[in-house]
Formats: C-alpha cells, structure tokens, sequence
C-alpha cells in the first residue's frame, strides 16, 4: 500500500512539473498584474505566451507592454499613444504585425522620426484611459493619442461590467470609480503571485477548472459559473447577447439622454488630460459568419451607438475612424476575414494579421491628412 | 444524462456502492433494473412505456415459441413480434419521413397527408434491434428464453449500451446474468482505463472536431477546397471518435460492472475495401443486418444477382436505420454500391496485396468512405454536392486550416499506425500499479481537465 501511495505520489509531481513546461511553453503564460508597473500593466520584461486565440510569444517592455524597450523621448521624436484593450494588445499576433508596429514602420518609412506605443491591455475601457490618462502623459509625454474602442467602452457604469473603473452619477456630477477586487479574485491573484514558476499551472488551473466544470453540466445544478475569458478580465463583445434583442427593440434603439450625458462627459475629460490631439478607433465586429452565411453589418443598436457616438465626437473636433468598410472590402476582394485565426474562427475573436494591416493603413491614411511634420507640438 | 457529466459521475457511483454491499444476485439485479429505467427516465420518462412495452411482448412470446411446436403459430408469433417492434419503431421513426416523402412524390396529384407533431425516443433503434434479435434467435432455436422476466428486462434496458449501443445478443448477455453480479478490482481497474480511453476520444477529439466541422458544413459554399478537405477528413474523424468512443464508455461501464460487451470497432479506417470497413465499423449493427436482414434475404446462396441485390436491400435499410432522411438512405446505396463492386472486383477471393496495392486500396477505400459520409453529415443533398465539387475542383473561399485538427490528425494516423506494427486491435490496458501506469493516468485525467470542451456535444448516434 505505501509503494503505490509514493508512487502516486511521484506521478502526480512528474505530471503537475509536465503540464507547467507545456503550458508555460505552448499554451498560456501571463505574468500576474503588479501595482507598481504603469496603469497596472503586466510585469516588465516578462515573458507572455498565448496560443489559445492565434499564438503570442514575447517580452514585455520596461513598463509590462507589448513594445520594445521604451527610452526616454528624443527632441525630434513624435510620439503617438495607442490605448485600447485586447485588440489593441494584439497577443495574437506578431509584435511586428499588430497595427502599432506596422503603423510604425509606415511612418518611418517616409522618414519621420515616429515612435508608436503599444499601451493595449486586455479589458480596458474609457473610464481607465481618463483615470491613468496623468500617469501616462508623465510617463511618456505622447504627441498624439489614438484610442481604440468598441461601442460598450463608452458606458462602462458599474462595478458588474468587471473594469478596473466605471462612471456613475453623485449628486449631479459624473464621478470615476475604482472598482474592488472582489475576495475570490483577491485570493486567487495572491495565490498566483506567490506560486512562482508554477505560475502558468495554477493560471490555466483556474481557467480549466471552470471550463471544466461547466462542461460537466452543473448548469442544471447550480448557476452555471461564467466561462472564463484566458485573458483575465477582458470583456468580448457579445454579438449574441445584442443579437437576441427584438428586431423592433433594435430597430427603435436610442441611447438613454443619461448615456449620451456621459459619453460627452468622458470625451470632454480626455480633451481636458490628453489635449486635442486625439482619434478615436472603433474596431467593428464585422463581417462575421453566423449560420453558414457572412454578415456584413453591425446590428441596429451598434449603429445606432456608432452613429451617437460620432455626432458627439464631430461637436468637439475629435476623429472617429471606423474601418469597417475596409475590412468588407478585404473579404469581398481575398476571402479574408479581419478576425479570426486558424485555431479559433474566422470573422470571430480579436484582428488576426489582415485585419492589422487594414487597421494601420486606416491609421496611416488619417495621419497623413494631419501634416505631422507641421505638427504643433 | 450523458456519460461525460457529473450527474452520471454521481449516479454510477451509488449503483457501484449498491452493487458492493448488497449480498443477495436478485437485489443486485433489481438495483441493475432500476438504475437502468431511472437513468432511460432521465432522458424523458414518457417513453419509458415503450421499453416495458418491447419488454413485456417479447418475452412472453419469447416463452410461447419454446412451448409450442406448431410452425404455423411459431411463426405468428414471431410475425407479432416483428409488428409491434417495428410497428413502434417505424411510428416513431419514419411516420412523418413517409408522410413527407409520399406529399413530395404524388404532391402533383394534389396530396397533402399532415404530419404529426412526433419525438424520436432516444436508443429506440437500437433496443428495438436488441429484442428483435431475441426473438428470432428463439424462433430459430438458437437460444433459450432468459429464466426470469427481470433477466430479460435487464437485457433490454441495460444503461451502459440501452441508448446508442453496442446492440447486444441475448447469447452474449444473458448467460452472464446467471453468473454471481460482483465488483471486483481487476474489473474495476481494466473498465475504467477504457472508459477513460472513450471519454479522451468524445471529449477531447470528437467535441474539438465539432466546432469546426459544423461551421463548415451550415457554409460549405463560403470556404476554400482545402478548408473543405480538412473538414470532411475531420468529420470521418469525429464521427469515429465519437461513436466509438461512446461504445467504449459503454464497454469501460458495464466492464466495470462485471459485464462483458461486445467490442464494436476495430479500426475501421485502416479497411482496403468496404467489405472490410464494415466487419470493423458499428460492427453490432453490421452483424445484426448480416444475421437478420442479408442472410434470410438469401445472403450469397442464390447466385449473383440475387446476392447484389440482397446487399443493397441491406444496406439501404442499414443506411435508414440510421435516420428518417433520403440523405442516410443514399448513403446506404453508397455503401451497397462499394460492396457490390468489391465482390465483382474480387469474386469473392480474399485479396493479394503488396505494399503498393496495400497503400492504394486503403486510401481509396478512405477516400470512397470520407465522400459517403458528406452525405450523412450534410444538412440537405445540394450541400452535400457544393461539397463534392470544392472537393474535386480548385475552389476559392475562406482558408480556415483548424488547428487541433491538424494536430488531431497525425495523433489518430500515428496510433492507428502502431496498432498495426503492434499487430494489435485490443485496449491497450497498463498496470496501475506501476510508475508509468500512473503517471500515464494522471497526465491523461490532467489534459481531460485542460483540453475539455466547455459545452461538450450530444454523441452524434444519440439522434439514431
């Protein structure tokens, strides 16, 4: 009997020890969050692997993004922010193939003397651009801000939504707050920062676990525990979740007055922080395939919101780029679709490396139309 | 409830702990009994009525054609068994398929039946097949009668193979219940490693397979001809995977259980000719239609013609069987095209094959059941030929080159090729005991944790 048990024993060690290589190597490996690094970013020179959605392998820079070591600013250097969530991480792709870097390379291309940081991080939302917008701007003195944003980001307004901030409305005024980590997420960070190099075991423990137990059909037991995005606190736009409105409900959409109220506020905050100088980038969600056919647009309530959205930044001098016609185009030309990867879906998920391409020449092309080299900075 | 899901997990455990500690074989063989009709129940308890109907029926005629000598009223016994089996099988199966296809072919002539509002009970194709086969194996006095009602109610309902099979014979099974029912470690310990050996196929490959396989099929005209290769090769593997696996599950529980049943693949896909496909794939069915269906049909007894058209009648009722559709029933004629052919090519002989003849017999006979089962997949015929001529032609459309399929792949080309050199077809059993042993069972239990699907599929042949 105490033979098998140490045998057990010794199989159960080799295995644990097993699976951490493999999935520190060719699965999921994200380095816990540390409050030191900038605007919470992941640890500085840290190694990041995801294959889970295309596959990511790289480091880290000094500030725990997905750039090359960041130095201090030259005196003829423009410096463009890119800030969004996880499509603008872009862990799915090469660094050179997201559109920072290719945005980048075409700039300097022509000459200039550009620097483009990646300050993507899964999950994040408008409320967080305003709430760090002074750390980054000390931190990096950026000429020009893009912002990558879906529609949701612009009314993140409450603690559910699972953002590091969120806007709400006290005695009159529209006020930022810093959500708490609920107790669960306490523990489990706490755990993973204490794990050391099993690190990417208990990480993708966590995640398998409620897979896992989803997939035993607890549903009809107990509620159905939500699945667990890899990427931590990233929210995906749930095309299903919009969808299931009624056609008339999407049809008559309208954004409440409040909504509009705090979009505008938000836009006049980031004007206030960052300056003028900023564009906004709203990645759609289209063309995607849904029930074996393609579908090229986005349904009422996001057009509506685009739509909303656009007027507001029109009042105020603020671009609104949306490359959506761009990326129809691609598949209408070469059957690509901008998202997707080869081990996940194609139309679904984050921009693989078309949809990358596309979205740096649509930053290029706006950029071209500023004259930067006449740029008062 | 499924054999992958917690519920089951929980349900099979007690029925194990009933089975340990009861003493008395007639309290073991009620828990069997009851556990069997609850876990049928669970599904939907309305159909319940069904079973004990197919029960109580055959057994009293199974009773009546021992005691009486009369061929006449033998075989009215065996004509009423045939009637209400299949009376409530093609009812609840094929009623509205005929009422739709008669409304199709005479809808000129101004026909228009009304089709009823019918749910297909789960498992009634095969434990219907299973009664049956009682019957006329009683008829052709091949067996006995089982001794007791509640022997024979076990048979029916047994819950490891009542709902998807294997379809058992009443002379592989009921022997075993006049044997002492006990749970005994090596039982435990071999059925558990098969069940494991199922659950990694539905769970891990079948389930995976299925998210890219059934985009692809509800589009087929949106993607590119490799996309559409890699999907049909990745549906041959899920539908084995998945079915086999469940036998296996089936096999790994009833094992465990002290139960023997019968194994029903054998790798098929390594087949160099249809005839061979079909003594490794679903082989319970394949010997049931052989036993009950082609050889009373006159099998190859009545010269060549007739043996031709004995094979397709086999395998067009074989291919409707597995559902109310023209889409099955084409795959049959497929099928008994492909079995017609290889015993003109080979008249009868077993074939000499060398490397070379080897190599291209299997890869057309791969090739051959990879396009049939396009027509068992697909949701209409007109996808069914989209697919075949991306297949056959260079077509545009999305590259989509699913990566765990790709991997899937050489994993499934590499074990079956070991399984060859090994020069066996049998579960692989290891030694708990052993260092490797365990550490093979728990790196595998680890990646059913890792790699399982969040919302695992129903088993493909459940719809059967």
């Amino acid at each position: 009997m105490k033979k098998i048990v140490l045998i057990y024993i010794v199989a159960f060690i080799s295995s644990i020890l097993l699976w951490n290589i493999i999935i520190a190597n060719f699965i999921y490996d994200q380095s816990s969050e540390k409050e030191s690094s900038l605007a919470q970013g992941k640890d500085p020179y840290s190694k990041f692997v995801a294959a889970n959605e295309g596959y990511a392998n790289f480091y880290t820079d000094n500030y725990g993004y997905n750039n090359d070591l960041i130095e201090g600013k030259k005196d003829d250097e423009f410096r463009i922010l890119v800030l969004g969530d996880s499509i603008t991480e872009a862990a799915q792709v090469k660094r050179e193939d997201n559109f920072v870097s290719q945005l980048e390379k075409k700039l300097n291309d022509r000459g200039e003397k550009f620097r483009v940081l990646n300050f993507g991080r899964g999950g994040r939302a408008l409320p967080d651009y305003i709430a760090f917008a002074q750390d980054y701007i000390n931190a990096l003195s950026p000429d020009y801000v893009v912002i990558q944003v879906n529609p949701g980001d612009f009314l993140v307004k409450s603690e559910a939504s699972g953002n590091l901030h969120y806007i709400t409305r006290e005695s009159g005024n529209f006020i930022l707050i810093k959500s708490e980590m609920d107790s669960l997420s306490q523990r489990f960070k706490y755990i993973k920062d204490k794990t050391g190099w099993l690190r990417p075991l208990v990480g993708y423990t966590a995640i398998g676990s409620i897979n896992f137990m989803n997939s035993l059909e607890l549903s009809s037991m107990v509620d159905k525990i939500k699945h667990v995005n890899i990427f931590g606190n990233q929210k995906s736009v749930d095309i299903t979740s919009v969808n299931t409105q009624s056609e008339s409900e999407q049809a008559n959409y309208q954004l409440s007055r409040e909504d509009l109220e705090i979009i505008e506020w938000e836009i006049t905050k980031l004007i206030e922080l960052y300056g003028k100088n900023i564009v906004f980038l709203a990645i759609p969600v289209a063309p995607y395939i849904e029930n074996g056919e393609v579908q090229y647009n986005r349904n009422e309530k996001e057009e509506q919101m685009k739509k909303d959205i656009d007027t507001i930044c029109a009042k105020y001098g603020i671009g609104y780029l949306d490359p959506l016609e761009d990326y129809i185009q691609l598949y209408k030309e070469i059957n690509k679709m901008s998202m997707g990867f080869h081990n996940t879906k194609p139309g679904q998920g984050h921009l693989n490396k078309y949809g990358h391409e596309i979205t740096a020449q649509k930053l290029l092309n706006f950029f071209e139309t500023l004259n930067i080299e006449n740029f008062d900075k | 409830m499924i054999f992958s899901s917690l519920p089951f997990f929980i349900f099979f455990f007690i029925i194990i702990l009933l089975l340990l500690f009861l003493k008395d074989q007639r309290s073991k063989k009620i828990v069997l009994l009851l556990s069997s009709y609850f876990f049928y129940s669970y599904w939907d308890y309305r159909f319940l009525t069904l079973i004990l109907v197919s029960t109580l029926v055959d057994y009293y005629i199974g009773k009546k054609l021992v005691i009486t000598n009369k061929e006449k009223e033998r075989k009215r016994l065996l004509i009423i068994s045939l009637v209400v089996n299949l009376g409530i099988l093609g009812f609840f199966k094929y009623f509205n398929f005929f009422i739709d296809s008669a409304n199709s072919a005479f809808g000129f002539l101004g026909l228009n039946l009304s089709t009823l509002n019918i749910i297909l009970p789960v498992g009634i194709s095969f434990y219907t097949f299973q009664t049956l086969s009682y019957t006329i194996d009683i008829f052709r006095k091949k067996i006995e009668p089982a001794k007791s009602l509640l022997d024979f109610s076990i048979f029916v309902a047994f819950f490891p193979q009542l709902v998807a099979g294997p379809i058992v014979r009443a002379s592989e099974f009921l022997p075993q219940l006049k044997k002492d029912i006990q749970i005994r470690k090596d039982n435990v310990l071999v059925g558990l490693q098969i069940f494991i050996f199922g659950l990694i196929k539905k769970v891990i490959i079948a389930d995976r397979i299925a998210y890219f396989v059934d985009d692809i099929f509800m589009g087929p005209d949106l993607y590119g001809t490799a996309t559409i290769w890699l999907a049909v090769i990745a549906y041959s593997i899920q539908i084995y995977c998945d079915f086999s696996g469940y036998s296996d599950m089936a096999i790994g529980i009833g094992r465990m259980m002290g139960f023997k049943l019968p194994v029903n693949f054998r790798m098929p896909y390594i087949s160099r000719n249809v005839t061979e496909f079909w003594r490794r794939w679903h082989i319970s069915l394949s010997t049931w239609l052989r036993d009950y269906l082609y050889i009373p049909l006159g099998g190859n007894r009545k010269g060549k013609t007739r043996t031709y058209i004995n094979l397709m009648i086999t395998m067009l009722l074989g291919g409707l069987w597995h559902g109310a559709s023209w889409n099955f029933v084409f795959w049959g004629f497929l099928h008994g095209l492909g079995l017609m052919l290889n015993k003109l090519l080979h008249k009868g002989k077993q074939a000499k094959h060398n490397y070379f003849t080897s190599f291209f017999s299997w890869l057309m006979t791969y090739i051959f059941v990879c396009i049939t089962w396009v027509f068992f997949r697909s949701h209409s015929f007109g996808d069914s030929m989209i697919i075949l001529s991306k297949m056959f032609s260079m077509s545009d459309g999305i590259v989509w080159l699913y990566i765990p399929v790709i991997l899937i792949i050489p994993l499934v080309v590499f074990s079956h090729a070991w399984a060859i050199v090994k020069r066996t077809e049998g579960y692989i059993i290891m030694n708990l005991a052993t260092l490797q042993g365990a550490f093979a069972l728990i790196f595998i239990l680890m990646a059913l944790f890792y790699f399982r699907v969040t919302n695992s599929n129903p088993f493909i042949y459940f719809q059967f």
